[in-house]
């Protein structure tokens, strides 16, 4: 790699300063919320389970978007360092949009009355968390780098296009889930754990994304690099002698 | 003649501890698998080329 992959090592070190700041975010926004907030008016003390549950919603919609512009960035200039930025926020995706199922469940059981209902915004949430695995997977299958680089950049367009249907499903359809949450829906005292879990959940992901991106860089980029092999191999046919007479 | 029913889900939900612990820890433990396994294949030596 020499001096140029070392300098991209460097300018990758801010993973790790981003990692350190979403944990200790994320500490702080969690303990806030489940020790010093007040408890819901309605929800009682399972509403406490907000100060995890947006903010992975709104951290997992802002990996994803950043998965769309390396996608686009990859197919448009065929970059090894793309692909693999598209792929690690991919992963990050993937692991924050299950999350976000899982933590949907807990809460839809005490307030719903049920782990899972086809709720247009759980519904569409699965779907999309279906088909940003269906990236990694297709990622997996094809071998050829360049090959790999362009299917996998079309394919995690396509699957951000549930994006938006996700994020507007609350207003389309007649859903049980609550509308948009922001800071300006929620009472004064929720916004400060909100927040802090929010932005831990980002620094978090960007981290995240930053150390998987380390990494796969360097195995796209040598795939990349490596020369081709001939596109035909000479082949002997069944039955036909070599040059000492042995078939 | 129709009998009246009760509403039954009125006042505060009560409980829900195990699922607020459900939440955050799976959460955490979600993290913290995914944080491992990225240190891990970092640390890696990428297989040597032909």
């Amino acid at each position: 790699m020499g001096s140029e992959g070392a300098a991209a090592d460097r300018l990758l070190s801010w993973d790790r300063v981003s990692l350190v700041i979403g944990l200790l975010l994320l500490i702080v926004g969690h303990y806030q919320g489940l020790f010093v907030a007040p408890a819901e008016a309605m929800m009682g003390d399972v509403g406490r389970i907000l100060y995890v549950h947006v903010p992975t919603a709104w951290a997992c919609m802002l990996v994803y978007t950043a998965c769309f512009v390396f996608a686009g960035l990859a197919l448009w200039s065929g970059k090894g360092k793309w692909d693999a930025a598209m792929e690690a926020s991919a992963e990050v995706g993937v692991l924050y949009n299950a999350l976000l199922l899982i933590q949907g469940s807990l809460w839809a059981r005490p307030t719903w009355g049920v782990f899972w209902t086809w709720d247009p915004r759980l519904t569409t949430s699965a779907i999309v968390l279906v088909l940003f695995v269906g990236v990694l997977v297709l990622r997996r299958v094809i071998t050829e780098p360049e090959r790999r680089l362009n299917l996998g950049s079309i394919a995690a367009v396509l699957a951000y296009a549930g994006v938006p249907i996700v994020y507007f499903s609350v207003k389309w359809w007649r859903t049980l889930h609550q509308p948009f949450s922001s800071p300006a829906t929620v009472s004064d005292s929720f916004i400060t754990p909100l927040r802090l879990a929010a932005f831990g959940m980002i620094f978090l992901g960007i981290g995240l994304i930053g150390l998987r991106w380390r990494a796969l860089r360097r195995e796209v980029e040598r795939e990349l690099s490596a020369p081709a092999l001939p596109a035909a191999l000479p082949t002997l046919e069944l039955g036909q002698r070599g040059p000492g007479g042995a078939a | 003649m129709n009998e009246v029913v009760e509403p039954v889900a009125t006042g505060v939900i009560t409980g829900g501890w195990p699922y607020i612990i459900g939440a955050y820890g799976l959460t955490w433990a979600g993290l913290l698998a995914f944080l491992t396994r990225a240190v891990l294949l970092g640390r890696a030596r990428p297989p040597e080329s032909p």
